[in-house]
């Protein structure tokens, strides 16, 4: 457990006062955070990280695709782009003016469960900054010019993801999986996009951008006093909301896959995507199950799928698994694409490893790698203050704190090669798994058969019919 | 072991860099002067160290003076494909050993190349910066080249053509701008090569690609991050000393024929509406316009507030997308803006654009505009001082492309003694007729609504 040098353990108290691990026992110590909940119920984390004169935000709102509603597939991106359209002081050009005048970075961006709207500034900037931030997450006013103009981009995105063959992938995968009774069963649509009425909109961020469903953490070079008394003064009268329940999904880890085809003439290359259920970042299994994603597919080069079907068997350029977790669920999926020619084999190369990994599991070896490399990583993830800010958020997002963060690692170490094999047994079932593949379905069509029964689907109709 | 897919240099290597600033700030933190270490070893090998002892993490980086500008005819993608060579086995490790050992270290690594170079890297804890080193020094020296292996990697390399190019719309169209702009010349097929030639190249091919460019005197080696100088100028004469030198053929001088290549190019994309492409060359970076061209790229195209962006998406609304480029080699470069519109707007779009640039060589900027471009690349640096990686990024193009390690600490300062009066002069250097090129996409399949629309907004 030498990831972190204890002779440098002074200069690094003195100098930013964070991330020192007690090489014994396995705990990183993260750096001090300051967690304070204001009365109005917004949780606020404060990190003195004083290396280089620079402050950045984040501001987290609970609020995502998941939340809906079904047929408005693109109104939490919407609102959430539509925050530096205008506010009550600001036109949209002011807003960006404002902020490249003080050299800022401001980001926003929805994902599926969560929105965040970041701010990297420097120091001597950080209150401008700051009041700009606050005034786009408080006092947005959605004007017609600006919903039109984002619609219009995001118009542009549907069109343009018909050209890209992964997106359209993972577009039927989701579908597959979630159904079309499930907000994360259903890309944005023409139709989508364009019911969404300015009302919706108003109503979507009223009823989730409040104090009672947001956190903000800052980290850099500021008082944590003089930090929080400002946030005091602009958040302290954000008025408390009730956000709707979420429709969480329900995982039936005993549902088995569909095989879709979507036909793209004239591809060289065949996309294979497979994606399955897999458990919640709640579940006790959960490092387990991460260590399972690393061995199969979730580690690049020295994963398995890579070196069996890149390495080895030179089909693709890339190929990989993802674990993607959340409080409530959790998705696996592999993607990777090859030669019209070398479908078949490529995805029965995909199916063997999962047998192997079934029927044998992991071994010993991989284990003591797979937690090597993790050990070894901790420092190299808490570079910087956005990668510690972006760590601490995720994790409080998956439902742990930040004692569960510092032990990680010791999370990890505890864990033998029964313990992941029986968690493969549970839980990795290739009969389980959604199928899409698109490609020139003419082309591949006899290898198509081989693979199972499937439906086709031309790739410019919806994925949900 | 990617080829890196527009002309010359990635931007994430191009726009990082530091300033003076920085060493005074860390000075002050650190206790301890902020400074590169330059040693050449006997054999030629230039080593680079910047002690950054904030976090037990190191960067470290390999440049290699070669890319596919010095690709004969015949072997076009042989660079990369011999990057991609470069992962898979020398004496003392097996052809998987290089990214396994990397990651059981806690690492990351990866290669690049480029037109001009090729660049290999990792990222690790700082402990295991010794091992490392073994790694790059054995494969300089002792590179495994074996039939099988290069068959396998040709076949990786194949799929990342059609992944990147075949079946890729921006990819193809990125090639086809390429060959307009660059007929004949070394930058031609960029990276990812031909298809034709990537089937035939042999192990001698490679042999001699290795025994021509792959020596210590054209390499660079760059650590950045918690290492003690000394000690690393040690390790870096233990493990590379023993490699001889070569000579290295120079590059030939790259003279692009403006006048021979037509000024209108038309071309056909997979993309549902028209692109308009306006290229401009450019001297590259060892320039001495190379900072003006930056602030003013910043102005015209980066982000919301630039002025390009403004007048083509958000109030005249002909532009759907808005994108630009600037990319530097050593003595050429290339900026370019890119609009996706209705079709029957081309022309509209190539106005406005052409007018905006009229307006700087006459006015030059507003005073506001060279404010927000300096705090915003200066910020940028500020910023980049966090990351280990990006240090290495910067000091290893300036000593590459650039060609002094020692211009690193200027960047910021360069950015911020930019005049009025030379903006104008740049504006008038390179907008002009006879340095503009203009591709225009049409997509292969017509949509006779999205062409009606178009139509009416080229009238009004």
């Amino acid at each position: 457990m030498n990831y972190i040098k204890y002779g440098f353990l002074t200069v690094l108290l003195f100098t930013a006062g964070y991330t020192i691990a007690e090489p014994a026992k396995g705990l990183i110590n993260y750096p001090p955070v300051n967690d304070v909940t204001l009365p109005n119920g917004l949780r606020v984390m404060l990190i003195e990280h004083h290396e280089q004169p620079t402050v950045s935000y984040r501001v987290v709102v609970r609020a995502g695709r998941i939340d809906g509603p079904l047929g408005k597939e693109g109104l939490a991106d919407l609102t959430a782009r539509l925050l530096q359209e205008g506010t009550l002081s600001m036109t949209s050009d002011q807003i960006a003016d404002k902020i490249a005048e003080i050299g800022g970075e401001l980001s926003i961006s929805s994902q599926s469960n969560y929105t965040t709207i970041g701010l990297n500034i420097l120091s001597e900037h950080s209150r401008a900054g700051f009041d700009i931030l606050a005034d786009v997450i408080l006092n947005p006013v959605f004007p017609p010019q600006g919903i039109n103009r984002v619609k219009k981009e995001m118009l542009n995105t549907v069109n343009m993801d018909f050209t890209d063959k992964d997106k359209i992938a993972s577009n039927h995968g989701q579908l597959l999986l979630f159904g079309s009774e499930h907000p994360l069963g259903r890309a944005n649509t023409k139709n989508s996009l364009e019911g969404i009425s300015p009302k919706d909109i108003r109503d979507f961020y009223q009823r989730y951008y409040c104090p009672n469903n947001s956190m903000l953490l800052v980290i850099g070079d500021f008082s944590k006093e003089q930090m929080l008394a400002q946030i005091t003064e602009k958040f302290g009268s954000w008025k408390q909301a009730e956000p709707r329940q979420r429709v969480q999904p329900k995982p039936d880890f005993t549902k088995k896959g569909k095989f879709r085809v979507v036909d793209k003439p004239d591809m060289t290359q065949a996309v294979i995507y497979l994606n399955q259920w897999a458990i919640s970042s709640k579940s006790p299994d959960y490092y387990e199950y991460l260590l399972i994603n690393y061995v199969l597919g979730g580690s690049d080069f020295s994963s398995r799928l890579m070196s069996a079907v890149r390495a080895k068997g030179g089909k693709t350029y890339a190929i990989g698994s993802r674990y993607d977790m959340n409080f409530d669920y959790g998705i696996l999926s592999i993607t990777t694409s090859t030669r019209n020619q070398e479908m078949l084999n490529t995805y029965q190369l995909i199916q063997t490893e999962l047998k192997k990994l079934i029927d044998k599991g992991i071994t010993e070896d991989e284990l003591v790698k797979a937690k090597a490399y993790i050990s070894g990583a901790i420092p190299l993830q808490l570079e910087t203050p956005a990668s510690i800010a972006d760590k601490i958020l995720k994790a409080i997002m998956r439902g742990f704190t930040i004692d569960d963060l510092s032990k990680e690692v010791i999370n990890y170490n505890s864990i033998t090669v029964d313990d992941v094999n029986r968690v493969i047994k549970e839980y990795i079932k290739p009969e389980n798994m959604n199928i899409v593949i698109v490609g020139d379905a003419g082309k591949i069509e006899k290898q198509l058969t081989q693979v199972g029964t499937y439906e086709k689907i031309y790739y410019k109709e919806l994925p949900v019919r | 072991m990617k080829s890196v897919s527009i002309i010359i240099v990635a931007i994430s290597v191009f726009f990082i860099a530091d300033s003076l600033n920085c060493l005074q700030a860390a000075e002050k933190t650190d206790g301890r002067q902020y400074e590169i270490v330059s040693h050449t070893l006997a054999n030629g090998l230039k080593v680079l160290i910047l002690e950054k002892h904030t976090m037990p993490v190191a960067a470290v980086q390999v440049w290699y003076n070669v890319g596919s500008a010095d690709e004969p005819n015949g072997l076009k993608g042989i660079a990369h494909l011999f990057e991609h060579m470069m992962f898979r086995g020398s004496k003392n490790f097996g052809p998987q050993d290089h990214f396994r050992l990397i990651k059981e270290a806690g690492g990351y690594c990866n290669g690049a190349t480029s037109d001009e170079t090729t660049v290999y890297w990792e990222r690790i804890p700082a402990d295991k910066l010794e091992l490392i080193l073994k790694l790059e020094a054995d494969r300089m020296a002792w590179l495994k080249l074996d039939q099988s292996i290069l068959d396998t990697e040709r076949q990786v390399v194949m799929e990342e053509y059609r992944l990147t190019v075949d079946n890729n719309p921006i990819g193809s169209m990125d090639k086809k701008v390429r060959q307009f702009l660059f007929p004949g010349h070394p930058y031609e097929f960029g990276p990812i090569g031909r298809m034709e030639d990537i089937a035939k190249f042999s192990v001698e091919d490679c042999q001699k690609f290795f025994s021509t460019f792959y020596s210590p005197n054209n390499a660079v080696l760059i650590i950045v991050g918690d290492v003690q100088a000394e000690q690393v100028i040690k390790m870096a004469e233990a493990q590379f000393g023993f490699i001889k030198s070569a000579k290295v053929p120079g590059r030939p001088e790259m003279i692009i024929q403006k006048d021979k290549i037509s000024a209108i190019n038309n071309a056909q994309t997979d993309l549902p509406i028209p692109v308009t492409v306006m290229a401009f060359y450019t001297a590259g970076a060892r320039d001495k316009d190379r900072a003006a061209l930056e602030l003013l790229f910043n102005c015209l195209a980066d982000g919301r507030s630039s002025r390009l962006w403004k007048v083509l998406v958000k109030d005249k609304k002909i532009a759907e997308k808005f994108v630009a480029d600037q990319e530097e080699g050593r003595n050429n470069g290339l900026m370019f803006f890119a609009a996706a519109h209705l079709p029957h707007l081309s022309g509209k779009i190539q106005k406005n654009i052409l007018q905006q640039l009229e307006n700087i060589k006459t006015s030059g900027l507003e005073d506001n505009e060279f404010t927000k471009a300096r705090n915003q690349l200066h910020s940028e640096k500020v910023f980049e001082r966090y990351y280990a990686e990006k240090l290495a990024s910067s000091i290893g193009y300036s000593e590459v492309v650039r060609g002094d390690y020692k211009l690193f600490y200027k960047v910021d300062e360069e950015i911020q003694s930019v005049t009025q009066a030379d903006i104008i002069r740049v504006a008038n250097r390179y907008f002009n007729k006879d340095n503009m090129k203009i591709v225009c996409f049409e997509p292969k399949e017509r949509n006779f609504l999205v062409g009606l629309a178009g139509f009416i907004k080229s009238i009004f």
